[in-house]
């Protein structure tokens, strides 16, 4: 998740990263024209925004008549007033419902996470609608735009936040479209190219593909210095993140017409510090006045920073990454925790791993350890995610190399409706370990970790 | 304290709820309005799917414990819910959360005979969980928050009273009920009989 941003990702998204809405509602508002071109925008506000594309079709499809096969998430999406949920009484006060319908991904009975097909919403044409912008109307009168907004962000695959000002928020002031949060939420899910703030003062590109994980990859993008850009040591700088996920040899390449250009390689931790033995530059490696760099570098997230030779230059540039991997995985060092089990030393904000058969048991479930460091005092997000297992993670403070450091805080699930596990925590400097684990016995399955810092 | 509350009650009360599917209600209105409140305990729950519609439906059957209003039904209740998964397929209903097999908490029924989307009137703001902390039986939100007061707000002027907003069906709580949702706040939650009494009250008046 990117640093300072705390939207609620249900579990559930659409695999396409696409839903096609039938909006043939019939009528006018009272004061705010047609309904269906009020619901169009709430679409167009999530597709203009977001990776995340909602299509429309000017035609009426009931949302609550069975199609296909027979089964209610026949993939074909609707929205109508109704006086009933498909034959279901809403209850008292209720003015709308999404229900989104899918396939469970795994084979927890619980289905706690589904690939959605189909997301119908209903509005209870007994309530008081109407379309408007600006604060809540005093007399119950509900805008239908801004519902419609926070629905569909249901449907793609959002739940309700409670942190940061949000469409999906419960208890927000009256604000009608989307904020940030929503927007960094959607393309969290469905992988747009998005930017996080650095405790450093300097927002760095988080592309799409920036999971390299080989055995050979060639990436190129370009970009521009420009005058408002952040500076570092008095020059323009772009930062862009890239994680690689084995042990890789590299070969970046900088090129510009119109500067002289500055290469920066360096890899981050956890707590976004520099990991120093793993930091490097170039001027002039390259032909003419463009910049090289050529190693072997540690599994891990690095930044890459392109700046200029000089003082307040700017101009186009472009930037081409050739990696081939040094075997699978990464070179992480392996301890003996004391209990049995090895601990990895990996400091890395992105983790991938998998619980198997052959982990360390841990009253009776499958148990990975991980271990970083905090060098500077820092708050940290930390979250374990799997689609295979309802996760469970421990955060342990192990500073002065004892095994018997403090458990911190442990963590289930981060709602009712999401069993993966999230710790938030002010941390100071020392050793931790991240514990890896399942809530119920005998489960394996690939996971992830992530951490992420919440800037002040 | 019961001047503090209101005070905080109308100050919060100038933030209004957003862009989502249930009215806010006062817990009076809460209270007025359900048809059944019980102490109780989900000992049993499944999911069927209508061959006609093909929604699933989750049956969720409660030990009563302990009725607060309504009348004595016996030992048990099935109440029934749209949503759930069956068969590797689910359906979801946005903001409704089904209890889980061993919850416990004080619900309030809307209608122990209508076919609803969710029985419990209000959806969050008639779903309360009892949680043990540190070997007392607390009362929570839905969503982990401690429960620290409850007081009717009937008797608060209209003239100054929050305006109706809307609220996310899985969050949230009525007005009236006061909550803090730091995890250090949860030795102060009311205690089940303290909750219950404050029900009680209102019921009597």
């Amino acid at each position: 998740m990117p640093a300072g941003y705390s939207f609620e990702f249900s579990g559930n998204f659409w695999e396409s990263g696409t839903a096609t809405f039938h909006i043939g509602l019939e009528g006018d508002s009272p004061t705010g024209g047609p309904w269906k071109s009020a619901f169009s925008e709430a679409m167009d506000s999530w597709t203009n925004a977001t990776a995340f594309q909602f299509v429309a079709v000017d035609d009426f499809v009931d949302p609550c008549i069975a199609r296909g096969d027979g089964l209610f998430g026949d993939e074909v999406t609707g929205i109508d007033f109704t006086d009933t949920i498909c034959g279901t009484a809403y209850g008292e006060n209720v003015l709308a419902v999404t229900l989104t319908a899918g396939t469970c991904i795994g084979t927890d009975p619980d289905c706690p996470s589904f690939h959605i097909t189909d997301a119908d919403i209903v509005f209870n044409s007994n309530e008081s609608w109407d379309v408007y912008t600006g604060p809540l109307r005093f007399n119950n009168t509900i805008d239908f735009r801004r519902v419609a907004l926070h629905e569909l962000g249901h449907a793609l695959g959002l739940d309700h936040e409670q942190t940061n000002p949000s469409i999906m928020q419960a208890l927000v002031d009256d604000s009608d479209t989307l904020q940030q949060d929503d927007i960094i939420g959607a393309n969290f899910i469905y992988g747009a190219e998005s930017t996080q703030s650095t405790v450093y003062g300097i927002d760095v590109v988080l592309p799409t593909d920036a999971t390299i994980s080989g055995p050979s990859n060639e990436l190129q993008f370009d970009g521009s210095l420009e005058n408002t850009d952040a500076q570092f040591d008095s020059k323009f700088i772009d930062i862009y993140q890239y994680t690689f996920e084995n042990d890789s040899s590299i070969d970046i390449q900088l090129a510009s017409n119109e500067f002289n250009t500055f290469l920066y390689l360096a890899r981050i931790s956890s707590t976004q510090d520099l990991l120093g033995e793993w930091v490097f530059t170039d001027d002039n490696s390259d032909s003419g006045t463009n910049s090289r760099i050529f190693e072997d570098i540690q599994a891990g997230t690095y930044w890459i920073g392109v700046s200029s030779g000089s003082n307040n230059q700017q101009g186009d540039y472009s930037v081409t990454v050739n990696s081939s991997d040094n075997g699978p995985g990464g070179s992480f060092t392996r301890v003996p925790s004391g209990f049995g089990v090895d601990v990895e030393i990996n400091p890395n904000p992105s983790i991938s791993g998998a619980l198997s058969g052959a982990d360390f048991i841990f009253e009776g479930k499958f148990l990975d350890l991980y271990q970083f460091e905090v060098i500077n005092p820092v708050s940290l997000r930390i979250n374990l995610r799997s689609t295979e297992f309802d996760s469970f993670m421990i955060l342990a403070d192990v500073s002065g190399g004892t095994v018997g450091g403090q458990v911190f805080v442990q963590n289930d699930d981060v709602s009712s409706r999401n069993r993966d596990s999230q710790i938030e925590r002010q941390l100071q400097p020392g050793t931790y370990w991240i514990a890896a684990t399942s809530f119920d016995s005998d489960e394996t399955g690939n996971y992830t970790i992530t951490s992420t810092v919440i800037l002040p | 304290m019961r001047q503090i509350f209101i005070f905080y009650y109308l100050i919060v009360g100038i933030q209004f709820a957003n862009a989502t599917t249930i009215l806010s209600m006062d817990i009076d209105e809460v209270v007025t309005d359900a048809e059944f409140i019980f102490e109780g305990e989900v000992v049993f729950s499944e999911t069927r799917q209508d061959t006609g519609s093909g929604i699933i439906r989750t049956y969720v059957t409660f030990a009563i414990n302990d009725v607060l209003k309504g009348d004595e039904i016996g030992d048990s209740v099935e109440l029934t819910f749209m949503g759930g998964a069956f068969n590797g397929e689910v359906v979801q209903v946005s903001g409704l959360r089904i209890p889980e097999d061993g919850e416990q908490g004080i619900y309030f029924v809307e209608s122990l005979n209508r076919n609803l989307v969710n029985p419990l009137i209000g959806w969050s703001q008639g779903h309360f969980i009892i949680v043990d902390e540190d070997g007392d039986r607390r009362i929570s939100t839905i969503d982990e928050k401690a429960v620290t007061d409850v007081q009717s707000v009937a008797a608060i002027p209209l003239a100054i009273k929050k305006p109706g907003g809307t609220i996310e069906g899985d969050s949230d709580v009525a007005a009236g009920v006061a909550t803090d949702s730091n995890p250090n706040g949860r030795s102060r939650a009311l205690t089940v009989p303290q909750f219950k009494a404050q029900i009680l009250g209102i019921i009597e008046h």
